[in-house]
């Protein structure tokens, strides 16, 4: 049927078919235009966890701005007057950018104790490190032990500090993100009625509008913060920091990933192709091939809304290289039927070579769909879509391969091979030879690797530090690392501990005798109490000295704890408050007096981020120091859990943690159930496929063999050496079997047909080697080399990727040359030789 | 119908200058014991412990500090407390809201005090509304009185900015006795520094 359909239809008209494939080709050009990249902190979370919700009643409640760290190193003291008047001139620079609301630094925080006054006086007017008078000694000392500063403004050494750059609030953002939210929750939750369907498509589109709007200002806001800071770095080292930098960059390494692995991938797909086959043809083909399978492919993403994620931003050279080893077989069988059958002509061997490539290509291609396709299972938003995409990508390389090479090739003429390469590289020869000689070493061998594999697999683990994601070269790794080290940490956690107490201690026994002067009493105390219900819950009262006894207790046990960096709760300002009030706590009546009387901007600042009086609420800020290397994010946490129900005796349903490392850690110790599960759908569908593609469950094991074995190895070498699994790493085994399978079909499939013409498994060995041999050895060579030009990434994870992959790939290849042959030559599964 | 509109009329019109002739008093009063307070800390011949007492001399007899105490602990609680308790409770209470109260006037600097209007709230019950003036702002204090069984009007609770004092000792009271027995309390209030306030 195929082949009547290639001969009838697609050879009889190639002109016209060619036509229609450019016209489709031009239109999804036009619609790559729509290719977006998405890098928000939100494609790296778990798409249905429970604490993402969490964190983000979390920052609504309690409110997050966004803005920019410089944190800036002088080369001399940080309190000589040139120091501070070059962050004068800093600040003033940075406050002229319309995005810039307010620029915090050591000129303009308040400073309490340099020198100590009298509350009163200091209400009056709370001097600053500007004001006259100011005692810098003192101010030192402040600095350096104010628990508000100390590892947050300065460094504890005094030789780096923090300038605060506040971003203006953006509501219109928030609202969106909001509103588009609540209605993808009703969505889930299956509640979600017409016009609200129609509601959130809007609010959709006005989302993505107003955020790629955004993205341009703040990305020319970044390079212009980056612009004043160049001017200034022959004063000190100074470096930018926060999260919407990291967000800016990443785009930036997404797009020049993109760029530099898609066209070094190219460069290098020409060379081997001219390496290989030496004729124009074979290199103009796979060339036309490659980029229309990706222009359509971005096409696509582009029409469906699909963003290219820091996951995703290698899609380009991966289909590439897959799109090229389709290629590859086809012209290997064209070049084989080519010398071996002379007088075919070109319509003829077009039509054998396609049809005969076509089965175990379809296979091939199916079976690297199904790995990638397997990441859908990982619940990791990014590797989902990142399988999404790969899947359909590779279903288009495969659909227009098998179009354009029959259409492309029916426009030139028969051109005999030069096969100068073959004959002189004879790798796959050596392989055969090393087969027949050596089969039981090579089962040998095999057994060991497998058992040291599986020991190393056990030694992997899933702690990743966030900062190691990028080359030490980079500003991000750079930046992070100062403010991780030296001003309290980089990774948020919060802690939201619920005040409420409802278990009154039981009152003791009313007095039974009432003198007759306490009955007339009592209607009297009953008028009192109505007048004080009526105010109770008036919000200054809130604030009582058990409750800020337990907010310290809390406070100091966070504080206490090795991993955190910096702190910040009512805790904090009750120290303050301790330390303005001579030493003692503040109590009941100063507490709610300050409350009531507190100025709108100081409550904003030291009240509204920490406490929620309407929900009895108050939350602890830490900053997690994210590049200590003892660092066990999940030990962490369930430290913090174990000590706040047991040490500090609060209810497990009394809090709560929330926040980028509660996050991050539930999406690393997704991994493991990912890996494996992937994995295992992806073994467990080859398998099946397998009995379904040569029908006898023993060719499905022994053709399974080979890649769990390469797989195996990857893993393991990653246990052994110590390298973590990451979003990308566990997609490595998923992506290289399914690559890697390829081979085995294609090899199985030969030697099937070689076997069949004599039945004798050793001639049969020799000739598949041969003869698909090349095409494998080709192919594997183009992936592994290909996937190694990840290394040019910034992105650490990439690096990792492609260098594994290209482990994963080159022992597939040697044990579909060595151990997949061995073991069909010694188990037999074709029936006996004649 | 007529005539008891008219005896209402009648009866409201003497009640008005009778109370407003009380409330006058009331004002008259508070303000002499202001003055005598503020006299007393501006008397620099005094020695703070002085000083101390000539005040709580002085206001001993406005504040009903037992009344406070029981209003602080609530009537949950105070009902709970046998008599002893209670004797033990008002004492430790009383000298407690003492030594606050004579802490916090370490604040006072030059502020002037300035009574302004008192007026009836409920039956029994009048608020005097006076003003801590100081050069750069003015401050409102309230202070609440009843009329007591003694037929004396006593100061029952201070409002200063909008934080009654009594309402303070409420919610802190209640929230301790939330997770602690009231002998904890107790031995809060005994030990000094233990409750904050």
């Amino acid at each position: 049927m195929l082949r009547e359909f290639y001969d009838k239809f697609i050879l009889a008209y190639p002109k016209t078919i060619l036509l229609i494939l450019l016209i489709c080709i031009a239109a999804l050009g036009y619609q790559a235009r729509y290719l977006e990249i998405d890098a928000s902190a939100e494609t790296l979370l778990l798409e249905d966890d429970k604490d993402l919700a969490f964190t983000r009643k979390v920052n609504e409640r309690y409110g997050s701005s966004d803005f920019l760290v410089l944190t800036y190193s002088p080369k001399i003291d940080l309190l000589a007057d040139a120091t501070l008047d070059v962050l004068r001139k800093l600040s003033a620079d940075l406050l002229e950018l319309e995005r810039v609301e307010s620029v915090d630094s050591i000129l303009t925080v308040p400073l309490l104790e340099s020198p100590p006054k009298p509350v009163k006086e200091l209400l009056k007017n709370v001097p600053t490190l500007e004001s006259p008078g100011i005692d810098k000694v003192l101010a030192r000392e402040e600095f350096l032990n104010s628990p508000i500063y100390r590892d947050n403004l300065v460094s504890p050494d005094f030789k780096t500090t923090a300038l605060l750059v506040n971003l203006h609030d953006d509501p219109l953002y928030r609202d969106l993100l909001q509103h588009r939210n609540s209605l993808r929750k009703k969505e889930r939750d299956g509640t979600l009625s017409v016009i609200e369907q129609s509601e959130l498509e809007k609010v959709q589109i006005d989302f993505k509008n107003h955020r790629d709007k955004m993205r341009l200002v703040e990305h020319n806001n970044i390079s212009l913060v980056r612009n004043i800071a160049k001017n200034y770095r022959g004063e000190a080292k100074i470096f930018l920091g926060g999260a919407s930098m990291v967000a800016d960059d990443l785009i930036t390494f997404i797009s020049s990933d993109l760029q530099v692995f898609g066209s070094a991938v190219f460069v290098f797909l020409i060379v081997t192709l001219w390496v290989i086959f030496r004729q124009l043809r074979w290199i103009l083909l796979p060339v036309i091939t490659c980029t229309f399978s990706v222009v359509a492919t971005s096409g696509f993403l582009g029409l469906f809304g699909w963003e290219v994620t820091v996951i995703s931003s290698n899609f380009i050279s991966i289909q590439l290289i897959i799109t090229m080893a389709i290629t590859i077989h086809l012209i290997v069988r064209y070049r084989e039927l080519a010398r071996l059958l002379p007088e075919m002509d070109q319509r003829q061997l077009i039509l054998h070579s396609t049809i005969f490539m076509a089965r175990p290509c379809t296979f091939a291609v199916l079976t690297t769909v199904v790995g990638f396709a397997s990441l859908v299972l990982s619940g990791i938003l990014p590797v989902m879509n990142f399988g999404w995409m790969m899947s359909a990508g590779i279903g288009v390389s495969l659909f227009l391969t098998f179009l354009i090479f029959p259409v492309l090739l029916m426009q030139m003429p028969k051109a005999m091979p030069n096969t100068s390469f073959e004959s002189r590289f004879a790798l796959t020869k050596i392989f055969a030879d090393i087969t027949e000689s050596h089969g039981k070493t090579i089962l040998f061998i095999s057994v060991v690797a497998l058992i040291l594999s599986v020991a190393g697999v056990s030694k992997l683990n899933v702690e990743n530090s966030f900062i190691d994601y990028f080359k030490e070269s980079t500003e991000i790794y750079q930046g992070m690392k100062v403010i991780d080290q030296q001003l309290g940490g980089t990774t948020p956690l919060d802690l939201v501990v619920d005040l409420e107490l409802t278990e009154d201690a039981a009152p003791q026994a009313e007095q039974e005798v009432k003198a007759e002067a306490e009955l007339e009493d009592e209607e009297e105390f009953d008028a009192f109490e109505e007048e004080f219900e009526e105010t109770a819950n008036e919000a200054q009262y809130w604030f009582t000295a058990e409750k800020m006894e337990r907010i310290e207790k809390i406070h100091d046990y966070l504080n206490g704890l090795e991993q955190t960096g910096k702190v910040l709760s009512l805790g904090t300002m009750l120290k303050i408050g301790k330390t303005l009030n001579s030493g003692k706590p503040l109590d009941n009546f100063s507490l709610a007096l300050l409350y009531n009387e507190l100025p709108e901007r100081f409550r904003k600042i030291i009240l509204d981020p920490y406490v929620s009086v309407e929900n009895n609420e108050v939350r602890f800020y830490m900053r997690i120091r994210d590049s200590e290397p003892n660092l066990r994010r999940n030990e962490l946490l369930l430290q913090i859990q174990h000590d706040l129900n047991s040490k500090l005796e609060i209810p497990e349903e009394k809090w709560q943690l929330a926040n980028l490392l509660v996050l991050y850690n539930n999406m690393l110790q997704s991994l493991f159930k990912s890996q494996i599960l992937t994995l295992g759908v992806v073994i467990v569908s080859f398998l099946f496929m397998f009995i379904f593609l040569f029908r006898s469950f023993i060719i499905a094991l022994i053709a399974i063999f080979p890649n769990v074995l390469s797989i195996g190895v990857v893993l393991g070498f990653m246990g052994w050496v110590g390298i973590p699994l990451d979003m990308m790493t566990i997609t490595i085994a998923a992506i290289s079997v399914g690559i890697a399978v390829d081979n085995t079909i294609h090899y199985i499939h030969r030697f099937r047909h070689e076997f069949a013409s004599n039945r004798n498994y050793l001639a049969s060995m020799r000739r598949s080697h041969e003869s698909i041999g090349y095409a494998m050895y080709y192919t594997s060579i183009t992936i592994i080399i290909g996937f190694s030009i990840l290394v040019l990434s910034k992105f650490i994870p990439s690096i990792y990727f492609g260098l594994l992959t290209g482990l994963a790939m080159l022992i597939a290849l040697v044990a579909a040359l060595t151990l997949l042959p061995q073991l069909l030559i010694f188990l037999k599964p074709l029936g006996p030789e004649s | 119908m007529n005539g008891t509109l008219i005896v209402l009329f009648l009866v409201c019109l003497s009640a008005v200058p009778l109370i407003a002739d009380d409330i006058s008093e009331i004002r008259a009063m508070t303000k002499e014991k202001v003055d005598a307070v503020i006299r007393t800390l501006k008397d620099n011949s005094l020695s703070k412990k002085e000083k101390k007492e000539g005040i709580l001399k002085t206001i001993d007899g406005l504040f009903d500090f037992s009344l406070m105490a029981r209003l602080s602990l609530g009537k949950k609680h105070w009902k709970a407390l046998s008599k002893a308790q209670r004797k033990e409770f008002s004492e430790l209470f009383v000298k407690r809201l003492k030594e606050s109260y004579l802490d916090k006037l370490d604040l006072y600097t030059d502020e002037e005090i300035v009574v302004d209007e008192a007026k009836l709230t409920k039956k029994n019950r009048v608020e005097v509304l006076t003003y801590l003036v100081s050069k750069e702002d003015k401050k409102e204090m309230i202070y609440k009185l009843y009329k007591s069984k003694k037929k004396e009007w006593m100061v029952y609770d201070v409002d200063i900015l909008g934080v009654s004092i009594v309402q303070t000792y409420r919610s802190q009271f209640s929230g301790i006795l939330k997770k602690e027995s009231m002998e904890q309390l107790m031995e809060r209030l005994r030990s000094t520094g233990e409750l904050g306030s």
